[in-house]
């Protein structure tokens, strides 16, 4: 069996497994007759994601299409996370819904919202691997024994899935309540959202890219905006001790403190909650009996929740590359100007400046060696910046995934922000982008290079 | 209706024949006294009621339970629930003070509540014993103990299988008209086991068996 069929057949089989075991949680909340409405709304949810999964086979795709939907499995994990985060203060208390609990409750608007939850959960996954797999059989000899091993797979294990659900289904509606099934989803989505078959098993390095994305940008913006005063010296002690912050670890640290906390304080809260004793309760024997039953349903419930906070706190770490050992550090090219002009070539033989990777040049200004970097960013643009920033002593950026890494303070920077003025980001330059080059001026670089110089301010500091 | 119906009970065992159809009805709140000479088949009989047992044949209906068709959790659940047990031996746990052996019957039923245990001990008249074990306890106050123990989860049903049998007469006269007071205010239904006559004043009413059947049946005269 060659590899992209085993893999086909792993990835048909994950999707199904998935699938199923989702459909019977969903389902053990949708139980009697009432509510048989709501089942069909999910089952025609999955009609839908089904044929739009097959559509998306025949049409042509495009690589912005497939971010979009990596992006998107994102996004729905963290949408079941908020949600299932919502529905669980609000079952233990805290009325968060208000007024809209009465329009909650209409089966009219239920049906709708269980139709596009629905889609969007399962979409994105389904047409992910539905792509994968295209690709896999592009990739193979034959492509037919690729997708046959998949829809074998598929098939399979929603079967097997669905016979054992059987068996421990009983038990679901003691573990599960609304919260709890949305936030099993929500893990289910975070292990298993992967669709980049072995490459790619779970969706944690990317929620953690994204959510340290966040954390820096809530933190920079924050220090931009309102606390770092413009003191020169003010300043820099404080975007070093921002770049602490910034750090890869620090940013890690955030982003778990960020997911877990809520589902914390929410056990907490569910296990404090005072007990309101029916009228009904006249005998201490039937206190006590009752006390013992909210405490046993307590307990039950927080086991999803329980289990869904070891399960993060097991896997946060694991999932990442220790920071730095994979830094791409490449050498400097020298380049030198034409007068005023710097201007350099966006493809050569050697390199293409468009590849995704930065780029550095190194050139002679008054006999002191200047860095520049050059990269693509996510929207597309090339941008020029000074291989250095205002605050650290000037060693320069490395690059991990998606981000520059300031080889001094470690602090990880997204493309996004980079070219952004301020803290630890490389210093921007203006620049002109044509069909063939980028074009600099000599003057814009040694006027920013008297920023990283100013420095003297810096070794009073350290 | 009434709260228990015992219809055409048998128990066999493999050479004796220790009920044999027995039937009878006992209403709410009421307080029956059984009674027979060794070997008639009361012990085999109360053990029946409190499912402690099963019958070969019959039926046994428990306020609107038939308890043979019960699971044996189920059984266990609805004997935990509904029915307390007081025997000869007061089957206290040693190495426990009277009011974790209270506590040990909570915890089994739901939680252990202390101030609850000690507060049934006082009402039977142990609030100066709340920490002595059963060694360091007469009899008379074991057997207490062993009350409080079967009225704490407040069961409809009390089945006592000889309570005095190890007791005095005082004594005996002690604990019967503490019942008589607790059943008084709990209205529970009492089933009391005896071969002594002197036990048959406090009971409203006395069954009297034979050879695993029941001869007589009969109020008290007060
Ligand atoms: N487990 C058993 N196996 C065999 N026979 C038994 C068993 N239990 C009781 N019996 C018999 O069933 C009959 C009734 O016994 P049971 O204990 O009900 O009598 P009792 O009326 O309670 O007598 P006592 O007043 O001595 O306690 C007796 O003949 C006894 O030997
Ligand atoms: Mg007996």
């Amino acid at each position: 069996m060659s590899r992209f069929v085993l893999e086909a057949l792993f990835i048909g089989a994950k999707e199904g497994v998935k699938l199923s075991f989702c459909t019977l949680l969903v389902f053990s909340l949708l139980s009697g007759r009432e509510r048989l409405p709501l089942k069909r709304s999910v089952i025609a949810g999955l009609l839908v994601v089904f044929l739009a999964s097959f559509l998306l086979l025949t049409l042509p795709v495009t690589f912005e299409m497939r971010e979009i939907i990596v992006r998107m499995i994102g996004y729905v994990f963290g949408i079941f996370f908020f949600l299932s985060i919502g529905a669980l203060f609000h079952e233990s208390g805290t009325d968060i819904i208000g007024p809209f609990r009465s329009v909650g409750g209409k089966r009219v608007l239920q049906i709708p919202i269980l139709l596009v939850l629905t889609i969007g959960y399962f979409a994105p996954d389904m047409a992910g691997s539905a792509l994968f797999i295209a690709d896999l059989a592009s990739m193979a000899q034959a492509p037919m024994p690729v997708f046959l091993a998949s829809g074998l797979g598929f098939v399979l294990f929603i079967a097997g899935t669905a016979a054992l659900g059987r068996k421990v289904q009983p038990v679901f509606p003691r573990l599960f309540g609304l919260p709890q099934v949305l936030l099993t989803l929500a893990l289910i989505k975070l292990l298993a959202g992967g669709i980049r078959g072995f490459a790619e098993l779970t969706l944690i390095p990317a929620v953690q890219a994204g959510l340290m994305k966040l954390v820096h940008d809530v933190i920079h913006q924050t220090f931009v905006m309102i606390l770092v005063p413009d003191h020169p010296v003010l300043s820099t002690t404080t975007w070093n001790f921002v770049g602490f912050l910034f750090r890869e670890t620090a940013g890690l640290w955030l982003s778990l403190i960020l997911l877990v906390t809520p589902l914390v304080l929410f056990v907490i809260k569910h296990f404090r909650e005072p007990l309101r004793y029916p009228g009904s309760i006249d005998r201490p024997s039937q206190r006590r009996m009752f006390i013992r039953s909210i405490r046993d349903q307590r307990l039950l419930k927080s086991l999803p929740v329980l289990f869904f906070l070891a399960v993060i706190i097991m896997t946060w770490f694991s999932q990442q590359d220790a920071p730095g050992v994979s830094l791409y550090l490449p050498d400097p090219k020298p380049v030198a100007a034409d007068g005023d002009a710097l201007n350099i070539p966006i493809q050569s033989p050697t390199e293409d400046l468009r590849d995704g990777a930065i780029h550095k040049f190194s050139l002679l200004i008054r006999d002191e060696q200047v860095r520049l970097l050059i990269m693509k960013k996510p929207d597309g643009t090339l941008t020029a910046c000074l291989d250095a920033c205002e605050i650290c002593p000037p060693d320069g950026y490395g690059q991990s995934r998606e981000h520059v890494v300031c080889l001094y303070c470690k602090t990880p920077i997204p493309f996004d922000t980079v070219g952004k003025p301020g803290g630890c980001n490389p210093i921007p330059l203006p620049t002109v982008v044509t069909d063939k080059e980028v074009r600099l001026t000599m003057k814009d670089i040694s006027e920013k290079w008297v920023l990283v110089k100013s420095g003297a301010s810096k070794t009073t500091v350290k | 209706m009434s709260f228990i119906t015992i219809e055409k009970v048998s128990k066999e065992y493999a050479t004796t024949r220790a009920l044999n159809g027995v039937d009878c009805t006992i209403g709410s709140g009421e307080w029956v006294n059984i009674m027979g000479p060794s070997g008639s088949g009361k012990s085999t009989l109360l053990n029946i009621l409190g499912g402690l047992d099963r019958p070969t044949e019959g039926i046994v209906t428990i306020n609107s339970t038939d308890i043979n068709r019960l699971s044996e959790d189920e059984l266990a659940r609805f004997r935990r629930e509904t029915i307390g047990f007081v025997f000869q031996q007061s089957h206290l746990i040693p190495y426990l003070d009277a009011t974790e052996n209270v506590m040990l019957a909570q915890y089994f039923h739901s939680i252990p509540d202390r101030g609850e245990a000690e507060e049934a001990l006082k009402r039977v008249g142990l609030g100066h014993r709340l920490r002595h074990r059963p060694a360091e306890l007469s009899g008379g106050e074991q057997q207490r103990v062993g009350i409080a123990r079967a009225l704490i989860n407040n069961p409809n049903l009390l089945l006592a299988d000889e309570p005095t049998g190890n007791l005095d007469r005082s004594n005996t006269r002690n604990i019967l008209e503490l019942l008589k007071e607790l059943h008084a205010q709990e209205k529970f239904t009492v089933v009391v086991v005896t071969h002594d006559p002197f036990v048959s004043q406090w009971a409203r009413r006395v069954i009297s068996m034979e050879d695993g059947r029941i001869i007589r049946d009969e109020p008290v005269r007060s």
